[in-house]
């Protein structure tokens, strides 16, 4: 191997970089492969007298008529495919469709079963109890159906893969994920000041709650989260990722997310987005479960250090405890915004640097 | 050249093999090392080969090392213990079948007749 003798350079290594995505490779480590194979192979002809452009068309040249996406597609098979469930865009909206009919059925069967009880205003108040309960069980079936549809695929071909992929990540990327979190209360406070939609039902959610014993109310959050992480991110997002680009994928990812979460839907969806992007850059779910459930309860928590304590719900905003006084509130809200951005870029430049070495 | 319908069943056992001859290989090499032990008679293809290489490494078949060359990394692989395992005895099968093909693609007598009926 004439290793050494020509190296390319890093800008003649990136037009290769383009050109195998252009045609077709999105595997990561596939990617990382080719780009070697062909940096060689571009190398060995330019050993022998090429330019680097005309070695370039001759590599690509001496390639069978779609042979980059056939590579692409054949990974993606043996690897994805024929194992484990991946749902496209339409199959996605279908489990969404679904978790929402069984949350229904669910909440029905609770209904029915509360008619035993005599007084009006105890049935309506066990059944705000199980609320909570009610969409915990109508997730796990449809988290269970990508799980029994792996294994099943897993017996047939004999090949080992996890289900969901738990890949253990820096410890600062947690650290990191918790500061976005916590910074995302002040800028995303704007928007439940301003739509007052928000603000009843998250009152409502309250009083809920406190009816709870508090080690019920983190059990059933915590495991609400990580099922809906699990579906979302771990079976939607993954199937998503497989057929279109990632920022699409992200995207709709987290439409559908939002849309579960109604009536939390313009901050969960961007909640959503950032754990789709988490998701992405690190391909494990442990980030990911990580970042939505100290979401929860950093958001609680500040709720409570605000001053909410059996008053309304909305009066507990940050916006109030400065006295609507702009000149606090909007550095505040615009600081943690452009903080966010930076710690964003921050990780995305770290992680991708890391993802090369 | 052969076909590609003849050498798709004997790529995982031609990787298997050529890395547990050599402690590591990256793609390319391994390619290159098929044409030139077959005499160009084996050429294989970027769908034939990466994808099973993948495949190999999501079953712990294979493990990967990357190593900064030049500007660019490159992804080393070699075999785990499982994989020295599958190598063994999916070269043992492949022996077998081979001496089974031969026994049976010699025509003995009776299988001669049986053919031409």
């Amino acid at each position: 191997m004439p290793d050494g003798v020509t190296q390319l350079t890093k800008s003649q290594i990136s037009i290769i970089r383009a050109r195998l995505k252009q045609d077709g490779i999105k595997t990561t480590e596939l990617a990382e492969d080719l780009l070697d194979h062909f940096c060689v192979a571009i190398e060995e002809k330019m050993v022998e007298g090429q330019t680097f452009n005309a070695a370039l068309e001759n590599t690509f040249g001496s390639l069978q008529e779609d042979e980059l996406k056939a590579t692409e597609m054949k990974t993606q098979e043996l690897l994805e495919g024929k194992k484990t469930y991946y749902p496209n865009l339409l199959q996605s909206f279908g489990l969404l469709l679904m978790t929402f009919a069984i949350s229904w059925v669910a909440s029905k069967g609770v209904q029915a079963i509360s008619v035993g009880i005599e007084d009006l205003e105890m049935r309506k108040q066990w059944f705000e109890q199980n609320y909570l309960l009610i969409i915990v069980f109508s997730v796990v079936p449809i988290v269970g159906i990508p799980i029994g549809y792996t294994i099943w695929r897993k017996r047939q071909t004999q090949i080992n893969l996890p289900i969901f992929s738990f890949r253990t990540v820096p410890a600062y990327v947690y650290g990191v994920m918790l500061l976005i979190g916590f910074l995302s209360i002040f800028w995303l406070e704007p928007l439940a000041v301003f739509f007052p939609f928000f603000q009843q039902r998250r009152e409502a959610e309250l009083l809920i709650l406190e009816n709870f014993d508090p080690l019920i109310v983190v059990f059933v959050i915590v495991g609400l989260m990580i099922l809906l992480e699990l579906l979302f991110r771990g079976v939607i997002l993954r199937g998503l990722l497989m057929t279109m680009t990632s920022t699409k994928a992200i995207f709709w990812s987290s439409l559908f997310y939002a849309l579960m979460m109604y009536p939390y839907f313009a901050s969960m969806f961007f909640f959503s987005l950032l754990s789709g992007w988490i998701y992405w850059k690190t391909r494990s779910l442990y980030p990911s479960i990580f970042f939505i459930i100290a979401i929860q309860f950093v958001s609680y928590a500040t709720f409570h250090f605000l001053g909410y304590s059996g008053k309304l719900y909305f009066q507990a905003t940050l916006w109030n405890y400065v006295d609507h006084n702009l000149l606090i509130y909007l550095p505040l809200v615009i600081g943690s915004l452009l903080l966010t951005v930076g710690l964003l870029y921050y990780l995305n430049r770290k992680l991708s640097v890391e993802s090369q070495s | 050249m052969y076909s590609s319908e003849l050498i798709k069943g004997t790529v995982t056992t031609l990787i298997l093999k050529l890395l547990s001859d050599n402690h590591r290989m990256y793609g390319y090499q391994i390619t290159q090392a098929i044409t030139e032990a077959t005499e160009g008679k084996i050429t294989l293809t970027l769908a034939a080969i990466y994808p099973v290489l993948h495949k190999l490494k999501a079953s712990g078949e294979l493990t990967t090392e990357k190593e900064k060359v030049g500007n660019r990394m490159r992804i080393y692989y070699s075999l785990t213990n499982q994989g020295n395992d599958t190598a063994q005895e999916k070269l043992k099968e492949f022996a077998d079948y081979l001496a089974t093909m031969k026994s049976l693609l010699d025509l003995k007598p009776g299988l001669q007749k049986c053919l031409t009926v």
